[in-house]
């Protein structure tokens, strides 16, 4: 099973650069092994103002109950939620904090 | 967190006709109501800009309340009052549970779970248990073993009532050498079953009161299979001696109710064939035709084996009539014009507007083009939770799920039932999609997908002047050719997915006699579907076989209930959709998008019209909404398929991004170059063909195609090529037939 190496910030670079595909094929094997979390606790974002906010959110893993919002955190650029979510997975499955520069 | 909801009777309509509208709005008592006709649905600020049309005359306010729905299938005795004054009984049914870890769920009785009072046959934690109580005091007996999921047993139960004697039964049916056990249980001195004459007599549910769910309230709802459920009129103490579904033959005596699921299987009603004529309804539409406990494997048509389909499934999500009262009534004006329109009601802050599509009036065409509104594929993805329940949702989409507040609310609110994309809360897939109930997503503003990319044609024909007529696939249905048979040409939505039998047979037959078509998507006359023969809000759907499916049909569960029709994809019943459109889906992905280039037969004289006014080396849709005109779900050409022999394949795209996969029901096995840039599969033709009488066929191949039309104020290749095409389609006259 891959494993994200932390030291090839290069990847991550990579995302935040261009947080929307095509991507490059190793930073896809990175966002694969992000995406495969399971449903409950999975990161979503929420459009609070149409087409202008979004809500951090978590999907609770459990039918029939509300969607945990994160209130104070919320976003008007998609390519910015991306790069949050993709730190805070990064940090996950490293054990690492994401520093670039 | 939606505070208005909505739904209608009906989802299309001719001028003069009236529309009801039933609403339930929290923290507010009074709506406005409006009819306003949908110029582009579409209000991202990427696209060509939101516009509605109100019609005047047609503003009301209404009152309005809250109004729940009471999800859960059950199925209900018409008249239990025999059966309240049964001293001694005792009930047997078959079961395949599929969530008994959950909690109790009712599986047959007569119990009213407000007071208490009555009798119950249920799972649970303690396997299956009986309880009766009389309102005061209630009496309980469990043999102690919870059951597996998703195996058969026989359940059975008894009471007598002047001895106050309880017994319970559990037999695993199905299970040799797998060391399963009987268990039995007994309890003296209990409650006598008293319930109130009002009590129903229910399987799969306990009585919640009355509710909107045909008159009820199901609660305590079982999740799975139920078959052969029997009351007896006396006290068995040999409940081991009831270790078959056949030891007590329907008809003998002392059976006082004996329903026979396999009686009636397209329709509503339950048969008892006991004799006492106790027959019963399904309510919130379980599904039915389901394999029983003795299914052999040998038969997968249940018309040919209906006994070996004596099994419901039932679901504690299952959703069929809503059942609200009536909130507004809207008169469609004589003389309106034919379109896309919705029903905007607004109040509290809130709003919600479920379109309508106006027709025109009977018999009597306002246009030559024919705007196929793909009503049936809007109501299969209405309540569509895949996105939220699926762990795979986003590697699909390439990023992170976004929801909508109308997402957010159907994620908390499962009572607002789900879609054929989902799974019921038990695993099982969801067949059943019903029209009344209030349907998120079939919406305007609600994402760029399946109604609203449609009204990216239907703007572009408004602005570009075409004179049209919006048809329904409701209607195409029910009227069948009659409906399409005076147009010049029809012309799809983005992804006409869903298609009855009715509805490609009257598409074949104008075909077949001189008419024209523009298929303007992708993924399109891919899934079979039937309409309930007594409740025609619903459509069915069978994921079998193959495609993209989101869950998978059980082995012998492809055969739709609602016809007896194989269900499934058009392709494996015989008729691809390359039969009868040139192209079939091959792809999809939904990361960005491609353009086409042209190819050779793109300057044959047989189709060289469609290009005049585009080079013959220009990329066509290399810009867009979506940057791309081919894009999400690609459709080629195929002969082994059924790809018209003199087809031309006009152009086909390229620039497509490694999400962008081969679909599985196009490939025998998996590797890893199924995905473009390096499969050359990975492509959406555009293709034309002539057909008999004069007609014509032209396909786009692509989901994505419409969203390039209004770029650069439709001053652009993609507008003009489907602009060659609606004229030249719109002119009589007639097409040679090709070689």
């Amino acid at each position: 099973m891959y494993k994200i190496d932390p030291a090839k910030t290069e990847l991550a670079r990579e995302f935040k650069d261009k947080p929307f595909g095509p991507h490059s094929a190793e930073l896809q094997k990175v966002l694969n092994v992000m995406r495969w979390e399971p449903v409950e606790g999975k990161y979503v974002l929420v459009n609070t103002v149409p087409h202008k906010e979004w809500c951090l959110a978590q999907l609770p893993g459990k039918r029939g109950i509300p969607v945990k919002l994160h209130e104070d955190v919320k976003f008007t650029d998609l390519g910015e939620a991306e790069w949050y979510i993709f730190k805070m997975r990064w940090k996950k499955h490293t054990g690492q904090d994401l520093a670039l520069d | 967190m939606l505070k208005l909801l909505s739904y209608t009777d009906r989802l299309w309509a001719r001028p003069g006709e009236d529309v009801t509208v039933f609403a339930s709005a929290e923290g507010f008592d009074s709506i406005d109501v409006e009819l306003v006709r949908l110029i582009c649905g579409d209000d991202s600020p990427k696209g060509p800009g939101y516009r509605e049309e109100e019609v005047a005359g047609t503003r009301q306010t209404v009152a309005a309340t809250f109004q729940p729905i009471h999800a859960g299938s059950c199925i209900v005795a018409d008249d239990a009052a025999p059966l309240h004054t049964l001293d001694d009984a005792t009930l047997q049914i078959l079961v395949w549970p599929t969530t008994p870890e959950t909690g109790e769920q009712a599986v047959m009785g007569i119990w009213d779970s407000r007071n208490k009072a009555g009798f119950l046959l249920s799972i649970g934690p303690e396997g299956a248990a009986l309880t009766t109580g009389d309102g005061k005091t209630v009496s309980r007996v469990a043999t102690g073993a919870p059951l597996v999921a998703r195996e058969w047993y026989l359940l059975a139960a008894s009471h007598d009532a002047v001895n106050g004697m309880l017994r319970i039964a559990q037999h695993p049916l199905n299970r040799d050498g797998r060391g399963e056990v009987a268990h039995a249980a007994v309890a003296d001195k209990a409650t006598p079953p008293r319930a109130s004459a009002e009590t129903p007599f229910m399987v799969g549910a306990a009585w919640g009161g009355p509710g909107n769910a045909d008159g009820l309230r199901p609660v305590q709802c079982f999740n799975g299979k139920v078959e052969a459920p029997r009351v007896l009129r006396h006290y068995e103490t040999d409940l081991a001696g009831l270790n078959e579904a056949g030891s007590v033959a329907p008809g003998a005596r002392g059976v006082a109710l004996a329903w026979d699921l396999s009686r009636a299987m397209t329709g509503l009603r339950v048969e008892d064939v006991s004799g006492n004529g106790r027959h019963g309804r399904t309510v919130n539409l379980p599904t039915r035709a389901m394999t029983g406990h003795d299914w052999t494997g040998d038969e997968h048509d249940w018309r040919h084996a209906p006994d070996q389909y004596g099994a419901i499934h039932l679901h504690d999500d299952d959703i069929g009539d809503a059942g609200w009262q009536a909130t507004a009534r809207v008169s469609l004006p004589e003389g309106l014009r034919s379109g896309i329109y919705c029903i905007k009601l607004s109040g509290g802050g809130h709003e919600d507007m479920p379109p309508i599509v106006v027709q025109p009036p009977r018999g009597g065409k306002t246009a030559d083009i024919a705007f196929l509104s793909s009503t049936a594929t809007y109501q299969t993805y209405a309540n569509y939770h895949h996105g939220m329940d699926d762990a795979g949702a986003e590697m699909r989409s390439a990023s992170a799920t976004i929801l909508s507040p109308s997402d957010a609310h159907l994620f908390e609110h499962r009572e607002l039932g789900h879609s054929p994309y989902d799974t019921h809360s038990d695993l099982s897939g969801v067949t059943v999609a019903s029209a009344r109930r209030p349907m998120l997503g079939y919406r305007p503003k609600a994402g760029l997908w399946s109604f609203n990319a449609d009204t990216h044609i239907t703007a572009w024909l408004d602005d570009c002047g075409f004179a049209w007529d919006a048809i329904s696939d409701h209607a195409l249905h029910d009227e069948g050719l009659a409906l399409l048979a005076s147009y010049k040409v029809v012309v799809t939505g983005t992804h006409p997915e869903y298609w009855s039998t009715s509805m490609w047979q009257a598409m074949t037959a104008y075909l077949d006699g001189g008419g024209r078509l523009m298929y303007l998507g992708g993924n399109g006359f891919y899934w079979r579907i039937a309409f309930h023969p007594e409740f025609p809000d619903a459509l069915e759907v069978r994921r079998a076989h193959a495609g993209a499916r989101y869950w998978i049909a059980e082995p012998g569960d492809y055969h739709m209930a609602f016809s007896g029709e194989l269900g499934g994809l058009w392709q494996r019943i015989g008729t691809a959709p390359q039969k009868l459109v040139g192209i079939g889906t091959v792809a999809t992905g939904f990361d960005s998008c491609g353009w086409y280039e042209r190819l050779p037969d793109s300057t044959n004289p047989r189709a060289s019209w469609i290009f005049e006014g585009v080079g013959e080396d220009e990329r066509i849709g290399d810009f867009g909404q979506l940057g791309g005109a081919a894009g999400l779900e690609l459709d080629w050409v195929d002969r082994t398929l059924g790809t018209p022999a003199h087809c031309l394949r006009l152009a086909s795209s390229t620039g497509h991004s490694s999400q962008y996969l081969q679909t599985i029901d196009t490939m025998t096995f998996n590797h890893t170059a199924v995905a473009a840039p390096v499969n050359p599969a990975v492509r959406a033709d555009m293709v034309f063909f002539e057909t008999p009488n004069g007609g014509g066929v032209w396909s786009t191949g692509s989901i994505a195609w419409a969203a390039s039309l209004a770029s650069d104020g439709y001053n652009n290749n993609v507008a003009v090529i489907t602009g060659n095409v609606l004229r030249r389609f719109a002119d009589p006259t007639p097409f040679e037939q090709g070689n």
